[in-house]
């Protein structure tokens, strides 16, 4: 949206919403209102904008048309975290929570980790082998969450 | 976005929560075995706890790090 980027163009700018009002020769509550997307800029004070910004009116106003089509793409040009960003989150939460949890319960209720080990199926350890899934988890989740589109 | 500066808050706390989690296990496997009479696996055993929290720790500050670039790049 237009808002967003003049917002964006703004911050990156390092200008405060007093001094684009200034350096264009609007008011403060112009501004306000262009990011709030309450009003957009005339054609003449997005000349200014794109000027003020050195970047071209195509950039300010045309990025909005880029961006609709490329909606898996954030403000900055990564990539949005979709399904499987999410599944990672989820994945890497979960595995560490339960690492956790399993930690305290080792010191907490060591009978419980014995009764698990002597449970265990052939001769694996069952809480090693819980460990390792738990991490498991949290790698598999991770790689999720770092894989490039 | 804030939910990126959240994720990255979250991943840093798990992080310091297995941390203190990971010491608490090494060190009371390591006296359990140092006071164990019958067992064969001598006391130094115990740090082998270190991998699988360590690698934990990594993971979380990885993805916490990510997320805060993610966030700085948004912001």
């Amino acid at each position: 949206m237009l808002s967003e980027k003049i917002y964006t163009l703004r911050r990156k700018s390092g200008l405060s919403q007093e001094q684009l009002a200034e350096k264009i020769g609007v008011s403060r509550q112009a501004i306000s209102k262009w990011e709030g997307d309450l009003s957009t800029p005339e054609l003449d004070k997005l000349k200014a904008l794109s000027e003020c910004f050195h970047v071209t009116l195509d950039e300010l106003i045309g990025g909005q048309a880029a961006r609709a089509d490329n909606s898996k793409q954030e403000p900055d040009g990564t990539p949005r975290t979709g399904a499987d960003g999410k599944l990672g989150i989820c994945l890497c939460l979960i595995g560490a929570v339960c690492l956790i949890l399993f930690g305290i319960l080792m010191v907490a209720q060591p009978a419980s980790v014995d009764q698990l080990n002597a449970s265990s199926t052939v001769t694996l350890n069952g809480s090693g082998m819980l460990i390792v899934f738990f991490l498991l988890l949290m790698v598999i989740g991770m790689a999720l969450v770092l894989k490039k589109k | 976005m804030k939910r990126y500066k959240r994720l990255s808050q979250v991943f840093t706390v798990l992080a310091i929560l297995l941390s203190i989690v990971m010491c608490a296990d090494v060190s009371y496997h390591y006296f359990d075995l140092l006071a164990c009479n019958w067992c064969s696996a001598p006391a130094w055993v115990s740090f082998w706890l270190f991998i699988p929290y360590g690698i934990g720790i990594a993971i979380c500050a990885v993805l916490a790090r990510f997320f805060r670039k993610k966030h700085r790049k948004n912001a």
